[in-house]
């Protein structure tokens, strides 16, 4: 029986690691490749730049996790088969996968693995920005080029030091600031009888979630607006009824929720038993899901959120038939159409790699020197699904000067997206192709 | 009207969390066995009862009886042919064995959904979602009614059966001295099936009538599970009253904690008195154990 017990528990354990991690991208073999550029004599045939991956593979942002992991893989996928790095002879970009399970030394220990045990490159990642906080000093520490993926949270980019190897080409919190009042502003202009001078942020108790007080409902007191509620909930609540009612008897203009995919369905059913009609703006987080829209059905409908992406921003891609492959890829690999969390995952890898290919060299230093000096058009690979203006990664200061984000991407901002017709659209700052449905019904 | 509010939420939530806390205060009590995949046990059923929600035009309740019935089965047979042969090894009489395997077991359960159906976050589309009752000024949501219908139903009825049946008796008869009960002819092995059986039967009813509201993913069964422990302890282990006192008291601490703090908050004061009850009062509210 004693035998019987082991067999289980460590079946049980190598299921949790199968499902945890230890991924790596199916990439061609080297020698049906050939390769673009005539291999340097310090790169070898068939070698490959490995890019250690933390993201949430389990846990409550796991699907947010996994929809990530999708971004890295397609971008490693196409630019294996386009031919690897140039300037490396053709390398071959290797993933590897660590779960972070979303916990911030689950996290961390995960990224020194990689770095001590795996030797990886680079690394990307992590989803979570309280993962993120705790993976920025190890990558200063050990001297590994880090690309941020998701963390918007903006001490993700702050230290007390100078930050030499962490990079964020996506949005921070503070990058959607300026935009986010701007389009309150034209919300209250369009439809006066919708109170936009007041509101309640419901926010989970998480470094993401705290970002969002410290930033966006900072800044909306500081632009003469009341916060009349402002609740915290730990992320995977088993109900939101007292929150809501006190929603409900409180006489508040808009909500803004700050929550993932399972806490969001949750509490946009709670928001509908309970019969509130005040509009919600979702900061972002789980509504940027089809799992949203498919668990809310009809309720998803005209939601507004913060987002980063959406179908609007790949208009004037720089190659639209490669967006359509990514989406058919993406459907068949996590049967989800393109999102924010892949167009993010795509960008923070791209950077990285046009980054390795400037500098010619796996060396770390010189990869993070070369990340300090990317200049990037709107037209560039990393760039197919975003609509930022370019990228260049530099000191930017946070939405109320407080503070200083290194390694910023300055040209990053958000977008207001709306759901209409099940899909998100923008509809701020420019809102002329998708007439925005204000008040929301 | 605020306060009235609240008071009906946390009943609400309360017989929820009953239901699923009263299977583990069960199987504690009969057999000693802390089934660590609880949680696990009701994310399958929600599972379950989410892809027959999917397939099938059967109302979510009906769904609900089908997922009990199912996971009668599975319990019956997970504690007959597996457990079983574990606790017969075990001289202990809180065998550790067991809390080891059901902790491994749980482990399968949730990292084997992920691999095969994935990270996703679905809640099922059914007549009841968003649904609620408004009674004068007062909101009642219809599946959460519904749910705490269903787990005072379930609660009471497991209640009377171990107090008035053959059967129950023989499970209280066991569950008090089982060397004493297999010499008056009761079979010990068939006993623990049936009770293991009752206790996953009951969270695969949470299961179904949890759907209407409640998203499914391969972790979900945390959210619960950890609050039933603190329930079975706060009741008292293996008391099936206290369970259903355990879960309301929870529930009306949540409730009010958040209306009075945060819910934040309101989840430390429950883990608070967790603690305090494991300190001051080791044997629960409502349990005759002497501990």
């Amino acid at each position: 029986m004693k035998k019987f017990l082991a067999i289980v528990l460590t079946l049980a354990m190598a299921l949790s690691l199968v499902a945890c991690g230890g991924k790596t991208t199916e990439t061609p073999a080297a020698d049906e490749k050939e390769p673009a550029t005539e291999q340097p004599a310090e790169t070898p045939a068939g070698d490959t730049y490995k890019i250690g991956v933390v993201l949430p593979m389990t846990g409550g942002s796991a699907r947010m996790g996994e929809l990530q992991y999708e971004g890295f893989k397609l971008f490693a996928e196409y630019y294996n088969e386009q031919g690897g790095i140039q300037s490396l002879g053709g390398a071959q970009i290797e993933l590897i996968l660590a779960d972070s399970t979303g916990d911030p030394a689950t996290g961390g220990s995960e990224a020194e693995r990689l770095i001590n045990n795996e030797g990886v490159d680079a690394l990307v990642g992590p989803y979570n920005s309280s993962v993120g906080a705790v993976m920025q000093p190890i990558a200063e520490k050990y001297g590994v080029p880090f690309s941020v993926s998701n963390c918007t949270a903006d001490n993700v980019q702050m230290t007390d030091g100078e930050l030499k190897y962490t990079f964020r080409p996506n949005h921070s919190n503070s990058s959607n600031v300026g935009m986010m009042l701007d389009c309150f502003k034209f919300l209250g202009e369009k439809d006066s009888s919708i109170d936009m001078n007041s509101f309640a942020i419901v926010y989970e108790n998480t470094d993401w979630g705290n970002s969002c007080i410290d930033t966006y409902a900072n800044a909306m007191e500081a632009a003469g607006m009341e916060m009349k509620i402002c609740e915290s909930f730990e992320s995977g609540s088993a109900d939101f009824s007292t929150i809501v009612n006190k929603i409900k008897n409180a006489d508040v203009g808009f909500i803004m929720p700050c929550m993932y995919v399972s806490d969001a369905v949750l509490f946009m059913n709670q928001y509908a038993e309970y019969g509130l009609t005040n509009p919600l703006i979702w900061a972002g987080g789980g509504i940027l899901t089809d799992d949203f829209l498919t668990s809310v059905g009809d309720l998803a409908e005209n939601q507004i959120s913060l987002n980063g992406w959406c179908v609007d921003t790949m208009a004037d891609s720089a190659d639209p038939e490669l967006c359509d492959w990514l989406g058919e890829r993406c459907m068949e690999d996590t049967d989800s159409g393109l999102n924010e969390n892949v167009a993010n995952g795509w960008v923070a890898i791209g950077t990285l790699i046009q980054a390795v290919e400037n500098a010619g060299t796996k060396d770390k230093d010189a990869v993070a020197q070369a990340m300090s000096e990317l200049k990037l058009g709107r037209d560039s690979l990393a760039l197919l699904l975003h609509a930022y203006q370019g990228i260049e990664l530099t000191d930017v200061a946070t939405w109320d000067g407080s503070g200083t984000m290194q390694n910023q991407n300055k040209y990053a901002s958000g977008i207001m997206t709306q759901i209409i017709d099940g899909e998100y659209r923008q509809v701020y700052p420019d809102w002329s192709a998708n007439p925005l449905v204000w008040p929301v019904a | 009207m605020l306060y009235l509010q609240t008071l009906v939420d946390a009943l609400m939530i309360g017989g929820v969390y009953s239901v699923i806390a009263v299977g583990l205060s069960l199987i504690f009590g009969v057999m000693r066995v802390i089934n660590w995949s609880h949680g696990e046990s009701l994310m399958v059923s929600m599972l379950l009862a989410l892809y027959m929600n999917q397939y099938t035009n059967l109302d979510p309740y009906v769904i609900m009886l089908i997922v009990g019935a199912v996971m009668f089965g599975y319990g019956y047979l997970l504690q007959s042919v597996v457990i079983s042969r574990i606790l017969a090894r075990e001289t202990a009489r809180e065998p550790i064995s067991c809390l080891l395997f059901t902790a491994g077991l749980g482990m399968v359960m949730s990292n084997g959904v992920q691999i095969v159906f994935g990270a996703k976050q679905v809640m099922a589309q059914t007549k009841y979602n968003g649904k609620a009752l408004h009674l004068g000024g007062l909101v009642v949501s219809l599946p959460k009614l519904i749910a705490f219908i269903v787990a005072i139903i379930a609660v009471v009825a497991l209640w009377v059966f171990l107090q008035k049946s053959e059967y129950g008796r023989a499970i209280r008869a066991t569950s008090q001295n089982r060397s004493v009960a297999t010499l008056m002819g009761i079979s010990e092995k068939r006993v623990y099936s049936v009770s293991f059986a009752i206790g996953t039967m009951l969270v695969g009813l949470a299961g179904g009538m949890l759907i209407p509201y409640f998203s499914v993913y391969p972790t979900v069964g945390s959210v619960f599970s950890n609050k039933s422990f603190v329930i079975v302890v706060l009741g008292g282990k293996g008391s099936v009253p206290g369970a259903l006192l355990g879960g309301l008291i929870v529930g009306l601490i949540e409730k009010f904690g958040a209306l009075f703090f945060s819910e934040s908050v309101a989840q430390i004061i429950v883990f608070l008195m967790f603690i305090a009850i494991l300190l001051f009062k080791p044997t629960g509210l409502l349990s005759k154990d002497k501990g």
